[in-house]
């Protein structure tokens, strides 16, 4: 049997909440296949970004592992598990999060450049990345002169430009109208599925879930199977 | 911190300058009391039996006699000060209690060799009474006892006096049946008598002169130097605003998001204003007091710094204690709130007008910003302009000038961020052949132009006042160096000791002249007598040379044609530059001299460049001089060797000469003296040093507040990159690089700015203050070391921003709105 692409066990992260600590991960544990599009369904606070985060490596559990590949970050150093993220990693967030003072091809660019791409082979893919998510007379814009939108199109596109193993997306579509969002959910899926990525995204939203192959929830700490009350 | 800092320079410079000046004011009222009039006949002193005259003839009971010179005591320079005690009443001695029992001013007034001093001269000397010190007086040692001890209503006023009768004084001071001068404190009545008196005396040297006269002359020959370390001040004021506003823009930074919510809560933003401005005004008020204390402790050192100076260029004062002035401290006080409050409200204002809704808001608000940059720029040259032109204008004053540097320094901090913006802007045309990474450092720069503008701003202009303050010593040690290379033409010198006495000094003895000029391996010797003489202008030095010194030891600046015979044939005299500028003297002026024969005026032949004092130097022909004064002594030999003779076997052979008369007498190499002389003068320049290293220090603080609110504001940028998989180090290398090409930028636009200073510095202020000019040079080094310094201050200041950045948790910044 092929090995899961990604794998948490035991998981477990608590955070501090005036003078007691509140277990937002309690055990876990999660299995996704290697080009699967997983929905992690849950009410707000339940700890979905925090999943998220431990599961790039950005937040490190109390206890419990985080696989990737077969790849413990747990036992990476901070610079071996950032390099891990650059490599193998996509980012996509609710706020966009595009850098301000870069264009939208170059912060297209930014994870071809941190994994020590040639010029032309970055000029090259972020050109036919552009084009991709049409966007291409835009390149050279600020993030500022882009709407939501196209600042969100240009996020997906840089959380996929170096062909990352795992994608996550943390409510891709939250801060989008309703029309917006679906235009980005469709190029999203159209985009894992081109590049053979497995995707984690978070939302609340049961719609966007459906778009998922399966869809998880996270409640009380636990992540489950069980469709649960959606009412959130 | 910030609020501290900026207060702590205002107030210890403040309290320098004013306890230098007041240390000044009580060590001439101490010597001179609190009399009306003073009665002197200039260096050569008066004789005592017209004290006596005057007491017994015109009954002027109200007057005192006075000796007094410098001495030393154990590595202390002090003030011995004869005073005479059996009169009674002694006006020096008002508001004096003896701590030690009646006897002991018996002892005073019968023995001879005994002193009285104050607690806490004794104290710092470590004496007792009964027990003796041993003075140096012109290298002359001499014990006296002390009998007692005593306490002062003022007793800073007599710390570093010695009091001995004036018999005692006298001899130890070896003037004996001499008197300094005679104070008096004098009725109307009196004063008309006492005139009438003098008018009908065979003594045309006598002087009666206000004692205000007196001191007024006096402090006028150090005003420049407190006037330069007032605009010290007045730039400490403007630096330490500077710092107190980065601090202030950080603090409400630091808040923006809680202040957003609260406005959104339905809090006006007239309440959020007055909320900001509280707040400062805590924080004001915290850092206004711990900068108070910082200040004063800062404020000591620098006095120390500055008493050194006036010491070392001026006269000995004997007062060096460390004045608190109420009103320094209210002014450091007043400054301190006041610029917070003005400082904070410019943030608040910031704070009230724009959303906190993140990043994409705060480039708008740049770029609102930048749109005024150009007019910006415009008004920062048309003041730099207008600072240039009245920098040239003829006769401009001290105050002109320091106003003209005040608008060259403003209006560049003005040109500073468009120059910035047009800098980056052409780098940023190598986009193509750049990485990100360097994209992200240079357009951090832009993106943050209403921060990272004002920090450059900031630290440009300290990094200028370091180069320009730096071109202007390195110029004038250069000017100094080579003046005295052709000053002292002569190989080995030969003078007496302690030619810095108030008084004239007695000349070399003739046996050891006539010795030296017996010395095999001598090829020439020239002679010269340095005395102080009275002038319409006050006490100023004459230098009375023999013609083969004439004048080629001089560095003539201007003169009227075939001076050099006209000065050998007596026809006048020359005079130093200073002395030139300050007493507004031109060629063929004349000047008045007092002479034993009385007043008699000499026309002015040549000004000569002379660095020795801003006092002024004045030289005649020995023949000429010996026409009005009865004097043949020599008080220097400068000696010139033959080729092949050994300067240090002749300087061997003259100290042994010299070795065996009684008083004091020094043999220099001209090597050893320009050395001596460059000690001096590069100890004269450390207040200035120290100076740059605060403004360097303000300017740090300055960066590094700034930077930290630019790395507040970019959290989320940061937060991001992290994310995407840039890592801690490449993070804290991008930080760390922005900042030292910040540095970098700063120093490279300081170096203009730098250089205008250093021009309006020794082509103005220079001038005003001393009278001295000099070449102006440009040195290579202190270009590269301010480059080095701007880009490795800024480069230190970001080491703190960056780690905190690279440190700092990424998972609540990226969901950030």
């Amino acid at each position: 049997m092929q090995h899961p692409l990604l794998q948490i066990h035991q998981l477990t992260r608590h955070f501090k909440m005036g003078d007691r600590f509140v277990a937002v991960l309690n055990n876990s544990h999660l299995h996704v296949q290697k080009g699967e599009t997983i929905a992690l369904l849950g009410r707000s606070g339940c700890g979905k970004s925090t999943l998220l985060n431990l599961l790039a490596g950005i937040d490190l559990p109390d206890s419990g592992h985080v696989f990737i590949n077969n790849e413990n970050l747990g036992q990476m150093n901070e610079k071996t598990r950032t390099q891990f993220r650059r490599r193998h990693i996509g980012f996509v967030h609710q706020f966009f999060n595009l850098i301000p003072t870069l264009t939208a091809a170059e912060n297209i660019a930014l994870p071809l450049e941190l994994n020590q791409q040639s010029n032309s082979e970055i000029k090259i893919r972020v050109k036919k990345m552009l084009k991709e998510i049409q966007l291409e007379e835009r390149a050279d814009d600020y993030p500022e002169q882009l709407s939501g939108g196209e600042q969100q199109r240009i996020a997906l596109a840089r959380a996929l430009i170096h062909q990352p193993m795992l994608v996550l997306a943390d409510e891709p579509t939250g801060n989008l109208d309703a029309q917006t969002g679906k235009q980005i959910l469709n190029l999203l899926h159209t985009l894992v599925k081109q590049m053979n990525c497995t995707l984690v995204m978070v939302t609340h939203s049961l719609a966007v879930a459906r778009t998922a192959d399966r869809i998880l929830t996270l409640d009380s700490g636990k992540v489950s199977e069980q469709p649960g009350d959606f009412a959130w | 911190m910030g609020i501290m800092l900026g207060v702590s320079i205002i107030v210890a410079v403040d309290l320098a300058n004013s306890s230098a000046q007041k240390a000044f004011t009580l060590s001439l009222n101490t010597l001179t009391g609190h009399a009306s009039h003073q009665l002197s006949a200039g260096p050569q002193g008066i004789n005592e039996s017209l004290y006596a005259q005057l007491r017994q003839e015109l009954g002027l009971q109200n007057t005192r006699a006075s000796v007094s010179d410098q001495v030393s005591v154990a590595g202390h320079t002090l003030t011995l000060l004869g005073i005479d005690a059996i009169t009674g009443n002694s006006q020096r001695l008002q508001g004096f209690q003896m701590t030690t029992d009646n006897s002991s001013l018996l002892d005073f007034i019968l023995s001879p060799n005994t002193a009285i001093l104050s607690e806490r001269t004794a104290r710092m000397l470590k004496v007792m009474p009964g027990q003796s010190l041993t003075l140096n007086h012109r290298s002359k040692l001499h014990q006296i006892k002390v009998v007692g001890i005593f306490t002062s209503d003022n007793p800073a006023a007599s710390v570093g006096l010695i009091f001995c009768d004036m018999a005692s004084a006298q001899e130890i001071l070896g003037r004996l049946g001499q008197l300094d001068h005679i104070n008096l404190t004098l009725t109307p009545g009196q004063l008309a008598v006492l005139k009438t008196w003098l008018t009908k005396q065979d003594h045309p040297q006598l002087k009666l002169i206000t004692s205000q006269q007196k001191n007024d002359a006096i402090k006028k020959m150090s005003k420049a130097f407190h006037t330069n370390l007032t605009a010290m001040s007045l730039l400490a004021v403007l630096v330490g605003a500077l710092l107190i506003y980065n601090c202030m823009t950080f603090s409400v930074l630091q808040r923006r998001r809680t202040l957003g919510i609260l406005r959104n809560l339905g809090v006006s933003k007239t309440e959020i204003f007055s909320l900001i401005l509280f707040e400062a005004l805590c924080l004001g008020v915290l850092g206004t007091l711990g900068g108070l204390l910082l200040g004063l402790l800062m404020g000591q050192g620098l006095l120390r710094l500055v008493l050194q100076t006036v010491n070392d260029l001026y006269f000995i004062l004997h007062v060096s204690e460390y004045f608190i002035s109420s009103w320094s401290l209210l002014k450091g006080a007043a400054v301190g709130l006041l610029v917070t409050v003005m400082a904070a409200s410019i943030p608040a204002w910031e704070a009230t007008h724009t959303q906190p809704i993140g990043v994409m808001q705060r480039a708008l608000l740049e770029k609102s910003i930048n749109s005024n940059l150009p007019k910006l720029f415009l008004m920062g040259l048309a003041l730099i302009g207008l600072g240039l032109l009245l920098a040239k204008y003829p006769d401009v004053t001290l105050w002109q000038g320091f106003f003209s540097l005040s608008l060259l320094v403003l209006g560049f901090t003005l040109c500073v961020p468009q120059t910035v913006l047009w800098i980056l802007s052409r780098l940023l045309l190598l986009t193509p052949y750049l990485t990100n990474m360097a994209r992200l450092i240079l357009r951090g720069i832009t993106a943050g132009i209403s921060r990272t503008g004002l920090a450059m701003a900031a630290l440009a202009l300290a990094i200028a006042v370091t180069i320009g303050v730096g071109i202007m010593v390195e110029s004038f040690r250069v000017t100094v160096a080579s003046w005295l290379d052709q000053t002292l033409s002569g190989d080995i010198y030969v003078s007496t000791a302690g030619r810095s006495s108030r008084r004239n000094n007695p000349g070399l003895p003739s046996s050891l002249v006539a010795d030296i000029q017996q010395l095999p391996g001598i090829a020439a010797i020239n002679t010269s007598r340095m005395l102080k003489v009275e002038t319409q202008f006050g006490l100023i030095r004459l230098m009375a040379i023999t013609s083969a010194h004439e004048p080629k030891g001089f560095n003539i600046k201007h003169s009227v044609t075939d001076f050099r015979r006209q000065f050998k044939q007596g026809k006048g005299i020359l005079i130093s530059e200073p002395m030139a500028y300050h007493q507004k003297i031109q060629l063929n002026d004349s000047i008045k001299i007092q002479t034993p024969s009385g007043e008699k005026p000499f026309i002015v032949l040549g000004i000569f460049y002379d660095y020795t004092s801003s006092l002024g130097l004045m030289a005649m022909h020995r023949n000429l001089y010996e026409q009005n004064w009865p004097d043949t002594q020599i008080s220097v030999l400068s000696i010139y060797r033959q080729h092949d003779t050994e300067q240090a076997t002749l300087l061997k052979a003259i100290r042994e000469l010299a070795s065996h008369h009684p008083m004091a007498i020094v043999v220099r190499s001209s090597k050893e003296i320009r050395q001596a002389s460059l000690i001096i003068f590069d100890r004269t320049f450390t207040i200035t040093q120290v100076l740059r290293l605060l403004a360097i220090a303000v300017a740090f603080m300055g960066i590094l507040s700034a930077l930290m609110a630019l790395q507040m504001e970019r959290k989320k940028e940061f937060a991001t990159l992290r994310a995407i998989g840039m890592t801690q180090g490449e993070l804290r290398f991008m930080i760390i690089t922005q900042s030292m090409l910040m540095g970098l930028l700063a120093g490279l636009m300081a170096i203009p700015l730098g250089m205008l200073m250093s021009n309006i510095l020794i082509e103005v202020i220079n001038v005003r203050s001393f009278g001295w000019s000099m070449q102006q040079i440009y040195p290579f080094s202190v270009m590269w070391q301010a480059l080095l310094i701007s880009t490795s201050a800024a480069g230190l200041a970001g080491i703190y921003p960056a780690i905190k950045s690279a440190n700092a948790v990424i998972a609540p910044a990226l969901r950030e709105e």
